[in-house]
């Protein structure tokens, strides 16, 4: 072959390797969506990955084709252990694969216990009217069975429920155990969890007096506290015990200002002394002189706390809540004086008690405003009404005891 | 002619096929390089590439990051690539990614609704840890507003979300665990077709929802502008609910739940029973006494619970006129004797000290002479009060001789200091119900 043709078979192969480069180096199409906007395929446009070791090239083209090519459709719904092990197999998380079973295998019981449940919805008067107990409970256990059979299978599908994900039965409460590390928050709650289940157990198997009983119980909880001994160091001990302490909702007081040692030492004084004895009074008012014991024994008053969210809520002018609290215990005052009043007959009684009840709305109403006032008379209702009823006259003295 | 030979003119053009031949040549073994050559990988980062992003925390994941590193096997790749192209952390994008996947709309909402939630509890979470645990006073109540003003803008873009997601919570998907709720609500609109039962359970939600959000923001405090907003609330309750339910349909759930309620449930009580009531009789019945109090589905839609209760539709006289003219006048009298505290009481104590049964019906006829004679006593309490109260205590003495003289078969020992007790309770009731 002479070097003309040689150069034109090269020319030309030239030509040939240049569309191929070109056709193989395009990029790839973006999908577009279908007319009834349903695709169905997702992630089309995903490149075959590198093969793994030990992957041919054939093997990535089929895992990328697959997929591509997953619809929800390839699930039988019907077929529930299959539907979870789909699920599974497309690497849905196993929180949301019971969130997805769960609520199916609940529909699909509503719908036997609605079947069930059809004969006396339509007949509900009729078997009132002839006294049909017997029928109703027997509907009863045929929904109790179908509920009891759903939770079986729920069971057998998903489990006890106890997934990683779940919560735990003792809510970990975050505020009160965030000052521990999450670490030892899952290691404070699991114990708590414990303690919990061992004291249901003690209740529940327990057969002996109270006093024994309560001496059960106590030593559990000195078992938890043992425990929470070893888990905790002192100083973090000490603020679960005070977190944890049946006081330390006062740290929820307003109207009262207390240092955050004070509140604490209070907290102690009262896990420490009876609670209302005077040696507690006089550890308190130690702490806290006697003008400020007074505001907080004050705003301990569940009442002063409700006038406070009042005047908050109102936008009342500073002073107004100590302004309705003094008003209000002058009032209870003189209401009960007239009531125990023996030289007044039953009409004057309840005469004078309307016009002080009346007397002090309008100091409200001028403290709060007219608004206010209606907002204070719905929300003190009970406080009226007790602290201004007239009291009914047994003519014969109270009953002298149960039959 | 013999072959053209090489003249330095005719030399040229030689030379020039030669370059082009080997520059054709080069071309050639650089494109087959090229087309030989594995092509390099994509990333996914790019805006556009039309895939889901993946988990939260990793919306910089290339598919270098993805798990497809070497060492895991094709099925766990595939398994992984195909959950993780669907998820997203925008809800709305994993939404349209499941639904273009062919997932039905209500498991959509079963992937969606729960991870929303979680979303939302987590950062409602995150709240409870702000602050000084032990701030009091002013720092705790300027605390105490701000968690409570992130906490309702929480609560309402949560709401929103779910509602532009299409995945409202829904009464038919809470775990049942309260199972009379459930036969409670099945007796009571069962009967609805299927779309006005869940729109019925729905609204009841939504109320429940908007009691919870008022409790928590006004804390029990109402000022007019609440007042205002809530009934505007109650309003749209009612009007979706009138869209919902025909009137006469909503008369017949209100009847039932106050049936299943307040009227004794499924359990018919003996003495209704022995008035043999026709169903039509007994429908009618639980509408008239149901007439003197609110049902508890009327209570919840109407916001009792911040408005006040509204009147019933019938006074107590109202109820007595009706019940006489549906049991006619044997029959109502039996009923008022069945459903009388003081006749009750008469049984028990007859059954108490084992006499005969005729004796409750003495001792009942003896109580109801004693209520006519008290009536006007009461009436002019309390007037001269010393006159009423030994008239009163003349009364009681009375009574007690009767209904001594009627027990006096019973056999045990005690039998009058009980009695005795029992008359002052008795009376004490005549006269604070005359």
């Amino acid at each position: 072959m002479n070097r003309s043709r040689w150069l034109l078979l090269s020319l030309t192969l030239n030509g040939l390797l240049l569309f191929a480069v070109a056709w193989r180096w395009q990029p790839a199409p973006v999908p577009s969506a279908p007319a009834d906007g349903v695709n169905p395929s997702i992630a089309t446009g995903i490149r075959p990955e590198e093969p793994a070791r030990g992957e041919s090239t054939v093997q990535v083209a089929a895992m990328a084709g697959e997929v591509s090519a997953f619809h929800w459709s390839q699930f039988d719904l019907n077929d529930w252990p299959a539907y979870r092990d789909g699920l599974r197999g497309i690497g849905c998380p196993e929180r949301t694969v019971r969130e997805i079973l769960e609520p199916l295998v609940r529909r699909s019981y509503y719908e036997q216990t609605r079947a069930a449940t059809a004969p006396y919805v339509s007949h509900f008067w009729e078997l009132l009217s002839a006294g049909d107990t017997n029928g109703f409970e027997s509907l009863k256990t045929v929904l109790k069975s179908l509920s009891a059979e759903k939770h079986e299978i729920l069971k057998n599908l998903l489990g006890d429920g106890s997934s990683p994900d779940a919560e735990p039965t003792i809510a970990s409460k975050e505020d009160q155990l965030v000052f521990l590390s999450a670490a030892l928050q899952e290691r404070v709650v699991a114990s708590q969890v414990r303690h919990q289940e061992r004291l249901q157990e003690f209740s529940r198997d327990f057969k002996g007096n109270e006093k024994e009983r309560n001496k059960g119980i106590r030593s559990l909880n000195q078992e938890f506290d043992k425990e929470l001994a070893g888990l905790l160091s002192p100083e973090e001990l000490a603020e679960f015990r005070l977190r944890n302490s049946r006081f330390a909702g006062l740290r929820e007081l307003e109207g009262v200002e207390l240092s955050e040692t004070e509140l604490a030492e209070i907290i102690r004084i009262k896990e420490r002394e009876k609670q209302g004895s005077p040696a507690e009074a006089r550890e308190v008012e130690k702490l806290l002189g006697p003008d400020r014991l007074a505001d907080f024994e004050r705003a301990q008053q569940p009442v002063y706390q409700e006038l406070l969210r009042l005047s908050e809520r109102l936008n009342a002018p500073p002073g107004a809540t100590g302004e309705l609290w003094t008003e209000q215990q002058r009032a209870e005052q003189q209401a009960l004086a007239l009531k125990k009043d023996s030289q007044l007959n039953d009409v004057d009684r309840a005469a004078k008690l309307a016009s002080q009840r009346e007397s002090l709305r309008a100091r409200v109403g001028q403290v709060l405003g007219a608004g206010g006032q209606a907002a204070w008379d719905r929300q003190q209702a009970g406080w009226l009404k007790q602290a201004f009823q007239v009291p009914e006259e047994n003519p014969l003295g109270p009953p002298s005891g149960n039959p | 002619m013999p072959a053209a030979q090489s003249h330095p003119k005719n030399g040229q053009p030689g030379r020039w096929r030669t370059r082009v031949a080997v520059g054709s040549l080069a071309i050639n073994l650089l494109l087959l390089v090229l087309l030989l050559r594995p092509m390099p990988r994509r990333s996914s980062s790019a805006a556009g590439d039309g895939l889901p992003h993946g988990l939260p925390g990793t919306e910089n994941a290339t598919q270098d990051d993805r798990p497809s590193a070497p060492g895991l096997t094709s099925s766990a790749r595939i398994a992984m690539s195909v959950w993780s192209q669907l998820e997203s952390n925008d809800f709305h994008e994993f939404a349209a990614n499941l639904r273009r996947a062919g997932c039905p709309d209500e498991t959509v909402c079963d992937v969606i609704r729960p991870a929303v939630l979680r979303s939302f509890n987590g950062r409602r979470g995150q709240l409870a840890q702000g602050g000084s645990y032990w701030a009091t006073g002013e720092s705790r109540r300027a605390l105490r507003a701000q968690e409570e003003a992130t906490e309702a803008g929480l609560d309402d873009t949560q709401d929103r979300l779910l509602a532009e997601l299409v995945c409202p919570i829904d009464l038919f998907d809470k775990e049942d665990n309260n199972f009379e709720m459930r036969l409670l609500i099945e007796l009571a609109s069962g009967f609805l077709n299927r779309g006005a039962q869940r729109a019925l359970l729905r609204l009841i939600m939504d109320t429940e929802r908007i009691v919870e959000r008022w409790n928590q923001r006004t804390r029990g405090i109402l000022v007019p502008e609440d007042i205002t907003a809530l009934e505007r609330e109650r309003d749209r309750m009612r009007q979706r609910l009138g869209q919902m339910l025909s009137d006469s349909e909503r008369e017949e759930v209100d009847l039932r739940v106050w049936q299943m309620t307040k009227g004794g449930g499924v359990t018919v009580n003996a003495r209704l029973r022995q008035l043999r009531l026709t169903p039509a009789e007994f429908r009618e019945f639980s509408h008239i006494t149901s007439g003197a109090e609110v049902s508890a589905l009327t209570e919840l839609l109407d916001l009792h619970k911040f408005l006040g209760d509204s009147s019933p539709r019938l006074t107590e006289a109202d109820v007595s006129a009706q019940l006489s003219g549906l049991l006619g006048d044997e029959r109502y009298a039996q009923y008022r004797k069945d459903h009388d505290s003081i006749f009750v009481a008469a049984e028990q104590l007859a059954e108490q000290h084992h006499l005969p049964s005729e004796a409750a019906g003495a001792v009942y006829q003896t109580f109801e002479e004693f209520r006519a004679a008290l009536a006007p006593l009461r009436a002019a309490w309390p007037g001269d009060k010393e006159q009423a109260r030994r008239a009163l205590l003349e009364q009681r003495e009375q009574m007690r001789a009767r209904l001594d003289s009627i027990l006096a078969a019973a056999p045990e020992p005690g039998r009058r200091k009980a009695l005795n007790s029992w008359i002052d309770q008795v009376i004490q009731e005549i006269w604070q119900k005359p």
